[in-house]
């Protein structure tokens, strides 16, 4: 049996001024169709590899550009050609994947499925210079991560551009189950802004708007034997979180209700790291995991590669081109990974209809 | 007509990840009906330690923002009864999800097996914090568990410090976990109707946000796996710089910009220092001005009510208001011809459970008072309710 999305056929592209930010929502959509069976055609023109120069570089060639189009086809050809060549593909194909501003949009609007990325909606100012970064700091993003005193940080990656590309696709699997004919539109400024909805929304709820905090953040990352741990913990997990930290200070009224415990978060975080300064990430997880703490340990990607949970759900898969081997689509479709080229697995055989 | 219209969907998602992507679903027209139980509700209802949760007790924000256009029924699940009922419902409909802890569907006796015996075409997502399998399967998670356990934590923070967390209050895993899984969802049911059957999908927070960063695995370790704060390529400086009216000024900087760039702040070869210093001498307005005139990206970095003042600036869909002013969530994206849309406000606690038991599940009148006598369901006393957002 093939995968979800086999059969269908879509064609990803872009203008010749597309911005990065945009190229980038493009090549994920088109990464997450390929992964699910689609045939995804990426046409690009010759001496403009998408993303060839884009690091991180291995050997020469780009990881960007490998994980994002791992499972495509690629066509190349003359820059003179490509729009007319978008345009014929688009006819044959179910859907078309590009910027809003691609020409070769305006003739697919009469078949099938578009789906269009902008890097902001209406009533932004015209002629505006904007990139991802400027986009999360639009949209708030920027100001929920860092250092109160110092500048503003972002989420590692290219978080904002792979949402509005996860975007596009759920508009677009949407749009294949309605009507023949649809146009998907997606921005990155409405992307941020929906990302941030708490802190957005939350003047008119009247309640205050979250700020960056740093140290004194409720969840941080806290020290420990050999690396580092996210201290994470709710209200109903304050007190396990005492017991095993067992400082008497911890029982002091100031923390015992989160609302001022708040305030003290970061006396509460230098606290626990002090308990917990002796215990490997590795033992800590096995504590966090027998008392049901959601304190986490921060793994790099090598140890990943080898992390126990990792290994057991085969969460890395090989790339065409690449020694090391990158996460697969993340789920498991009836129990199997859904690899490019492999069958659609088959849910096991119901031994005992009933409950538990 | 909306996408998804005649669709149906059992949400027994709670908090973000699984009730935002059941909302989702919502916005494209399916039916979506959340359950809850009497001895159970969405943690969301809880606002505060003296938060009132009862049937008519306000709806508050973070539950009204998630849970709009859905319908709410309240069913003990744990009882025969109950699970009767939901298994009539499962007859009836398009999915089922569920982010519950590890193990509780099937110790409910609604494990998929179940499930598939009364519909064998239902797709069940199981949306869990780090899967349904693996030594790490009951570990109990939230958003930045997920950020540490993924790498995504490793990877982000000021160039040489130490590693960061998203945070509470943005809880980054959580809200790109809800696009996913509505994606997932939609896909089986494209492959359920292309006659492939139905499914079910154990989707992973956790290796979702391992493979947002997917491109960084195939590097060598050390080589673009340490944190690079606000750097990206292929912009040769990307930074906040703080101005003299305190707000701070993010830019991207391209190589072909060097130049100019370097004529403005007064320097041959420009650098973030430079850079620093010559917004420090500027209002963000004035440097972002300049900044503009040479094509380099500009933008002031906003709170939260700063963002919300710029509604209809670039973004109008993202977040929409109620009739009473609240805004909730709205949509990442639009369709033109079969637009999403709220068409009705959250439910409160077993808003229209009588309705699903007799329209859908076919329970007679005395039926349903029977079972509402007994605590397997709960019915909100004065009615259902609709409240339609404003324009």
């Amino acid at each position: 049996m093939q995968r979800p999305l086999s059969g269908l056929s879509i064609v990803e592209t872009a203008s010749d001024d597309c911005p990065p930010a945009v190229r980038l929502a493009l090549a994920f959509a088109g990464r997450l169709a390929a992964d699910l069976g689609a045939a995804v055609t990426v046409i690009e023109t010759e001496n403009d590899a998408t993303f060839a120069d884009l690091p991180p570089m291995i050997g020469g060639t780009s990881a960007v550009r490998g994980f994002l189009m791992a499972g495509k086809t690629i066509c190349r050809v003359p820059a003179a050609a490509r729009r007319a060549t978008a345009e014929r593909a688009a006819a044959n194909s179910r859907a078309l994947l590009t910027d809003a501003d691609d020409p070769s949009a305006r003739n697919a609007a009469s078949r099938g499925i578009r789906g269009l990325v902008s890097l902001a909606g209406g009533g932004h100012p015209a002629g505006q210079s904007n990139s991802e970064f400027t986009l999360m700091a639009l949209g708030g993003l920027l100001d929920l991560l860092g250092d109160p005193a110092r500048e503003p940080l972002k989420i590692a990656g290219s978080q904002l551009a792979y949402t509005a590309g996860m975007a596009l696709f759920t508009g677009l699997v949407a749009a294949m189950l309605g009507k023949e004919r649809e146009t998907v539109r997606v921005n990155l400024l409405e992307t941020a802004v929906w990302l941030n909805w708490k802190s957005v929304a939350a003047p008119s709820w009247g309640v205050p708007v979250p700020v960056r905090q740093g140290k004194a953040a409720e969840w941080q990352v806290i020290r420990c034997a050999d690396g580092y741990l996210a201290l994470v913990y709710r209200d109903p997990d304050w007190a396990t979180l005492k017991a095993l930290v067992a400082d008497p200070v911890l029982e002091e009224p100031r923390f015992q209700k989160r609302i001022e415990r708040k305030q003290h978060a970061g006396e509460v975080a230098a606290i626990v790291e002090k308990a917990l300064m002796r215990y490997t990430r590795a033992q800590v997880r096995d504590i966090a995991l027998a008392r049901r703490l959601p304190i986490g340990p921060v793994w790099n990607l090598a140890e990943l590669a080898q992390e126990p949970h990792s290994v057991a759900r085969g969460m890395l898969q090989p790339v065409p081109g690449f020694d090391r081997p990158a996460p697969r689509l993340p789920v498991l479709w009836n129990g199997g990974a859904l690899a490019p080229d492999a069958a659609l697995p088959e849910p096991a055989q119901a031994a005992v209809a009933g409950g538990a | 007509m909306s996408a998804l219209s005649g669709c149906r969907v059992l949400d027994l998602g709670i908090v973000t990840a699984g009730a935002g992507a059941a909302a989702v679903l919502a916005d494209l027209g399916a039916e979506v009906i959340k359950v809850e139980s009497p001895t159970y509700r969405d943690p969301f209802r809880q606002w505060s330690a003296d938060t009132r949760i009862d049937a008519d007790a306000p709806v508050p924000p973070f539950f009204r923002a998630t849970n709009r256009n859905k319908a709410g029924i309240s069913v003990d699940l744990k009882s025969a009864d109950g699970r009767e009922i939901f298994l009539r419902l499962v007859e009836k409909s398009d999915f089922v999800i569920e982010n519950f802890r590890r193990g509780v569907m099937v110790k409910l006796g609604l494990g998929y097996d179940v499930l598939r015996s009364r519909n064998a075409g239902i797709i069940l997502a199981s949306v869990a914090s780090q899967g349904e399998t693996g030594p790490d399967a009951h570990y109990v998670s939230f958003g930045s568990t997920l950020d540490a356990a993924s790498g995504l934590a490793w990877l982000t923070g000021y160039p040489g410090e130490e590693p960061m967390v998203t945070g509470v209050d943005l809880n980054y895993p959580d809200q790109v976990t809800t696009i996913f899984a509505a994606s997932l969802m939609m896909s089986a049911l494209l492959a359920r109707r292309a006659g492939k059957g139905g499914a079910h999908l154990d989707i992973s927070q956790r290796e979702l946000a391992s493979y947002l960063i997917g491109e960084q695995f195939l590097a060598e370790p050390g080589a673009g796996s340490t944190r690079q704060g606000n750097r990206q390529a292929p912009y040769v400086l990307q930074d906040c710089f703080r101005c003299n009216d305190g707000v701070w000024l993010a830019a991207s900087v391209r190589d072909d910009q060097r130049t100019a760039l370097g004529r403005l702040v007064g320097e041959v070869a420009p650098t973030a220092a430079g850079l620093a210093g010559w917004c420090a001498e500027r209002t963000s307005a004035q440097a972002m001005v300049a900044l503009q005139s040479v094509g380099v990206a500009s933008a002031p970095s906003l709170g939260g009510a700063a963002v919300l003042a710029t509604r209809g600036l670039g973004w109008q869909d993202a977040l929409l208001p109620m009739a009473d002013g609240a805004f909730v969530k709205g949509f990442p994206f639009q369709l033109e011809h079969q637009p999403l849309e709220i068409r009705r406000d959250a439910p409160k606690l077993g808003n229209d459970t009588r309705d699903i038991l007799a329209r859908i599940a076919g329970y007679a009148g005395t039926e349903i008072d029977a079972l509402i006598a007994s605590g397997v369901v709960e019915q909100r006393s004065s009615g259902s309710d609709h409240m339609s957002a404003s324009e």
